[in-house]
């Protein structure tokens, strides 16, 4: 075949050569008489000379490989319908993750999507989920949705309470979360508020990192001052949701306010005084400059876990600070307290559609009381960002953060500004 | 071998084009008894024609990260008068004679869908959501609607673009504003719809309803969609611009070097039309048998003027490729945005929904850019952008508001506000590129003396000058100038005017200022009339 298409190719070369000298040479001078060749005939001989040389359409050789590896490689690995591979799938600080999943999004009608994974990590956190979401329901009102999840973190930094930890105290300690939750929720005012209830149970398993090199919690720690450490409880919970979308599509960014809250109550069913609130909240407000091509991004976010009367916080659901969604300067969850307080500031600017960059500030405190509001012990930093963009969504991003316990640099898959999510 | 096999290849649409440079005005003309060619024969039939597939995804990366403008080049495919014959790419329109009732009614034939509808199948490929219906007399059209922040935008994007388009020559689909009732529409038994899923199953009513709840209504509850009739229903995927068709015997021009196409890209800018990829066309078979011929048609204007199809434009549209690779981008990096360009700090009109962002403010034709690099527009040369700029300066302001009218909008300051920024950015493009060469048409020679229109003083963008006129013999044999004579006027030498019949004879003719642009005319003496038969140019650049 291919040798047919050299021939055929060659004697095509030869052919139209030949044919535009022949162009010239037959001419008459402009005569119009003689042996003159017509401009028309020329292009009808090119034309039925190649229509004895036809080949069948191939596209050109790049995309006709492109077309392979997607088809029987990438369409495979990121097809988001059916089995495929999933990325990421468990907090950050777990390193690099992968594994299957099977996803439906079609599911009756369209109105219910499912999605069930498991994935492993390169530092040996293990995690899956599997979710169903019953949605637009009640022409758009209504949301109904579950999920059962396991999620075993190997290795989370543990510092000690308080503003005050020092680094040099760094522990790590394994959390095994097994959860299982129900929410239904209820879409109001063009979907500008929502509001839910999720119930749902926590079976919490604290095990010693598996960091090297590091001390683990239970061995610099103790119950006393860690609650939770060697006795953990099982839960049941009952989160109330409200949130406040006022935002408008842009096209970098969003525009507007988004405010959410959401409470959860922690009832602790295996008798050891762990009953307690977790409430989160957060604002979030976007100003686009220039048609949105530049944007002031700013967060303000508070979580507070109260307890009941001689009742504790475990530490390892008390709010922290430190890492990619906060603090960028400092260590993941650099510090723990029963009241986090930390505001954000971006100004973003845009190289192109795809390709976003930002400067940024950030500042947060820790409390051992909850509630507490204030400029005591501010911890802050300063950094650079680099943003992939599909339209006003960020793919990925690079932020590069600075503060007095050095350079941290973030490499993840989320949007800082993103929607407050449930951490259990 | 294989490299030998490829090379040989890619080599193909070359070799053929070989015979179009022949058919192709050079700077040294020579001249056959059919010139100007008026149309291209295309006399061998299509036989076995595939569907082309092109890969958006490939399309999209091969050409941002390829991204490099190519030397000039001369365009092919054209005649030697410069302009492009008519041929199954292209149809020489005489906009300035076309009726308003005409322009309005562009190359609409069968008219707009008649009730009862039934749809067939949903879309779920494209930004917005569509179908596809059947209407009573049994044409198939593809439907597609407004998204609902923006009623009326897309839907009357893409049936005024396509007027535009077609006015300007080139093959659209018959694109209809559809006000239906919802009663109207029946759901056929056999309709299927494509899951995200990519696989077809059974379409059911419960699904349409999904697809009528999202479309934006008029005042009396009728849907509003933009319905375009089906092309010839053996249609052969989209066409590339680049490369030509192997199957298709009378495509010989590499499609980057065809100057309607390169040309196209100043009617896009005109029109803000930046989604100006190969996967927005269609190659179509029209005829049986010995008749078979490809049609070449564009296709998907929905993203024309302020609208991106499913949201308003964004302002970076026409401005800036969507991946970074212009200098101009980058540079952006160490500045911190702090230097701002005027185009990003454009007010739109969003009061008006349905208008977008559209606006004529920052808008420089010179560097327009679609979404993402098309190859047959990186390799315009100013030549080309003439060419297309001739067609868009054709439109008077009463044709851009008769075809603009047929959006069917409901607020006439909709309207209006279209047809001022069209007006504008008409001008702007005039401006640009009519500066870019000498803009004479119009030559004959009367009364033994050569007359022409200046295009830039036609339409007020430069002041009447003087030229310089270099008249000479043209040996069309050995395709030469001979006894040349220079005047300052534009009268016929006298040694010329004797000419014999059947001779040729040239006129070079350069402004006052002498800046390097030129005009050089070819006429043949035909005994009792002189008729022009060649005319090439050179730009400022020294761009032939």
């Amino acid at each position: 075949m291919r040798i047919k298409f050299v021939r055929h190719s060659a004697l095509l070369l030869i052919a139209g050569v030949t044919l535009s000298v022949c162009a010239f040479a037959q001419d008459g001078g402009g005569d119009g008489g003689g042996g003159a060749v017509s401009r028309a005939d020329s292009i009808e001989a090119a034309e039925v000379e190649k229509s004895k040389h036809l080949s069948p359409l191939e596209p050109p050789p790049g995309e006709e490989k492109f077309d392979h590896i997607q088809t029987d490689i990438l369409d495979r690995i990121f097809n988001p319908y059916g089995f495929g591979l999933k990325f990421g799938g468990i907090p950050t600080g777990g390193g690099f993750s992968l594994g299957p999943r099977y996803a439906r999004p079609d599911m009756l009608g369209g109105y219910l999507d499912s999605s069930t994974f498991a994935v492993g990590s390169t530092h040996q956190w293990f995690g899956g989920q599997t979710s169903l979401d019953f949605h637009n329901l009640l022409n758009g009102h209504l949301e109904l949705r579950t999920d059962g999840g396991y999620l075993d973190a190997a290795s989370v930094y543990y510092f000690g309470e308080g503003p005050d930890s020092s680094k040099k105290a760094m522990t790590d300690f394994g959390r095994e979360f097994t959860t299982a939750h129900f929410a239904a929720l209820g879409h109001f005012w063009d979907q500008k508020l929502t509001l839910g209830y999720e119930a749902g149970g926590l079976f919490a398993h604290i095990v010693p990192g598996n960091r090297g090199g590091l001390p683990t919690a239970e061995q610099v720690f103790t119950e006393a001052n860690t609650p939770g450490l060697v006795q953990q409880s099982n839960f049941v919970t009952g989160t109330t949701i409200v949130q406040m979308d006022f935002r408008r599509e842009g096209f970098s960014n969003p525009r507007g306010l988004l405010l959410e809250a959401d409470d959860s109550q922690f009832f602790d069913e295996s008798g050891h005084n762990s009953n307690f609130h977790l409430l989160q909240s957060q604002a979030t407000y976007y100003v686009p400059l220039t048609n949105g091509m530049r944007s002031f991004v700013f967060r303000l976010r508070n979580v507070s876990a109260f307890a009941e009367n001689h009742q504790t916080v475990p530490f390892y659901l008390q709010p922290t600070l430190g890492g990619p969604d906060d603090l960028r300067g400092f260590d993941r969850y650099r510090y723990y307290g029963n009241g986090v307080s930390v505001a954000s500031t971006e100004y973003r600017w845009s190289i192109s559609q795809t390709l976003e960059m930002a400067i940024f500030g950030d500042g947060g405190n820790v409390y051992t009381r909850p509630g507490l509001i204030g400029f005591r012990d501010l911890h802050g930093d300063g950094g650079v960002g680099f943003r992939i963009k599909n339209k006003q969504a960020t793919v990925m991003r690079l932020d590069v953060g600075f503060s007095a316990e050095g350079v941290h640099v973030w490499f993840v898959f989320n949007d800082l500004f993103g929607m407050l999510y449930r951490t259990f | 071998m294989v490299c030998i096999q490829r090379s040989l290849r890619h080599a193909l649409p070359h070799v053929l084009a070989v015979v179009w440079v022949s058919a192709a005005p050079c700077l040294a003309q020579h001249f056959l008894p059919d010139d100007p060619l008026t149309r291209v024969p295309e006399v061998a039939a299509v036989g076995d024609a595939r569907v082309q597939s092109i890969n958006s995804i490939y399309d999209f990366a091969h050409n941002s990260i390829d991204y490099k403008r190519p030397a000039p080049s001369k365009a092919l495919a054209v005649n030697t008068l410069g302009e492009v014959p008519d041929s199954s790419w292209f149809t020489n329109r005489d906009i300035s004679r076309m009726s308003l009732e005409a322009l309005k009614k562009g190359g609409r034939v069968q008219g707009g869908p008649e009730p009862p509808y039934t749809v067939v199948a949903a879309k779920t490929e494209g930004v917005s959501a569509g179908f596809r219906l059947r209407d009573a007399r049994g044409l198939l059209y593809f439907v597609k609607v407004d998204p609902e922040t923006n009623p009326e935008m897309a839907t009357a994007a893409d049936v005024m673009g396509a007027l535009f388009l077609y006015a300007a020559g080139f093959n659209v689909p018959e694109n209809y504003i559809l006000l239906g009732r919802e009663q109207d529409f029946h759901l056929s038994d056999k309709a299927r719809v494509t899951t995200r899923t990519g696989k077809e199953r059974r379409m059911t009513a419960a699904q349409l309803r999904t697809i009528f709840d999202e479309i934006p209504r008029e005042p009396d509850g009728r849907i509003r969609a933009m319905a375009s009739l089906a092309l010839s229903p053996k249609l052969a995927g989209p066409f590339r611009y680049s490369g030509v068709r192997s199957d298709d015997p009378n495509d010989l021009v590499a499609h980057e070097d065809r100057r309607d196409l390169r040309g196209l890209a100043v009617l896009f800018a005109w029109l803000n039309h930046t989604d100006a990829k190969g996967e927005n066309s269609m190659d179509s078979v029209v005829g049986k048998g010995e008749n078979a011929r490809f049609l070449h048609s564009l296709l998907d204007f929905g993203d024309c003027f302020g609208s991106d199809s499913d949201i308003p434009k964004d302002p970076r549209h026409g401005q800036e490729y969507i991946l970074p690779v212009t200098r101009a981008q980058l540079q952006r990096i160490p500045t911190l945005g702090f230097a701002a360009d005027n185009w990003e700090k454009v007010h739109y009109p969003r009061a008006m929904k349905a208008v977008g962002d559209f606006t004529a403010v920052g808008f420089d034709s010179l560097t327009w850019k679609p979404n993402y690099p098309n190859p047959a527009f990186l390799a315009m040369t100013p030549l080309d952008a003439y060419w297309g700029a001739k067609r868009v300066m054709a439109f008077t302001n009463e044709d851009i508001r008769a075809i603009i009218e047929e959006g069917q909008f409901h607020d006439p300051e909709s309207v209006d506000y279209i047809t001022r920024v069209l007006e504008l950015r008409r001008d702007a493009i005039g401006r640009a590129w009519f500066g870019q060469v000498l803009p004479l048409e119009q030559f004959r020679i009367a009364d033994e003396h050569l007359a022409f229109d200046n295009l830039a003083v036609q339409h007020g963008f430069a002041q009447p000058g003087r030229y310089k006129f270099t008249w000479f013999l043209w040996n069309n044999d050995a395709q030469r100038e001979e006894d040349f004579a220079t005047s300052e006027g534009s009268a016929l030498p006298y040694t010329l005017t004797s000419v014999s019949v059947g001779s040729y004879i040239g006129c070079r003719i350069v402004g006052e200022h002498d800046d390097g642009r030129s005009v050089t005319v070819y006429f043949h003496n035909e005994g009792d009339n002189w008729k022009l038969v060649g005319i090439s140019r050179t730009t400022a650049e020294g761009i032939s």
